[in-house]
């Protein structure tokens, strides 16, 4: 099981706040499992493919310049990852990514 | 089936610009939607191979959140659109990489569950005929 941390910033100027909402932007949910996806393919080197998604909990919303923590943690079977996002150490969203196991296992 | 089909209006989701993927109501009932959406070229996640199957989780919550606001104008008459959060995703697969951008996707949403104001749907998204993505999430209505 190994462990990781990767460090992002929300731009203010991200298009994923334009219409989500006017006024009040948040950064939509799937933008979190994008964030999640970032850390993984950066630490892998390599972009994975994604086949499910599974407990994921948004907690807390990010908005325009929050700075976020992401940590990953690989599960025992190294298709599935868990990882946790925060924000000045406050939990902000937990789930787990599992990715195609015949693409993970053909690069061992 | 209630007879409601048309566009998803800004009646019905507070969503604008490329980040409203809901585009059409094909018909609906208390429990169960059916609908229409399209991913935009435009849409920060999508590139020319497509967008990521993920993105399906915010249109069947969009579809969810529509469902939520046609039951809400059919029994109140309440015609404003209220924001709603995709706050959990229970499992989600994705059984192609990427979603088509410019096609459109089917969604349904089908109500297993509420307590206001969390509220478990489970959606699919499919094209033509094949489906891409399923899950089971929940969602959150602001009041």
């Amino acid at each position: 099981m190994s462990h990781g941390s990767l460090y992002f910033k929300v731009s203010e100027s991200s298009r994923l706040f334009e219409g989500h909402f006017d006024g009040a932007p948040i950064l939509p949910g799937v933008a979190h499992v994008a964030l999640a996806l970032s850390a993984c393919a950066s630490r892998a080197g390599r972009a994975r493919t994604l086949t499910a998604v599974r407990d994921l909990r948004l907690k807390r919303p990010l908005r325009p310049g929050d700075e976020v923590e992401v940590v990953l943690t690989e599960d025992v079977d190294a298709v599935s990852v868990k990882f946790e996002i925060r924000r000045f150490g406050e939990s902000v969203t937990v789930g787990r990514l599992q990715f195609d196991p015949a693409e993970e296992t053909s690069r061992d | 089936m209630t007879d409601q089909a048309g566009a998803c209006g800004p009646e019905l989701l507070p969503h604008r610009g490329t980040a409203r993927l809901l585009t059409e109501i094909v018909r609906w009932r208390r429990d169960f939607v059916e609908a229409i959406g399209e991913v935009s070229a435009a849409h920060p996640l999508a590139s020319a191979e497509g967008a990521p199957s993920f993105l399906g989780l915010e249109l069947g919550a969009q579809a969810a959140a529509a469902l939520e606001a046609l039951e809400r104008s059919a029994s109140t008459g309440d015609r404003a659109p209220t924001t709603g959060y995709l706050v959990r995703v229970h499992e989600a697969t994705f059984l192609m990489p990427d979603l088509p951008i410019e096609t459109p996707l089917y969604v349904t949403a089908q109500l297993e569950g509420a307590a206001p104001p969390l509220a478990i749907y489970r959606i699919t998204i499919a094209v033509d005929g094949m489906e891409f993505v399923r899950a089971r999430l929940s969602t959150y209505r602001s009041t």
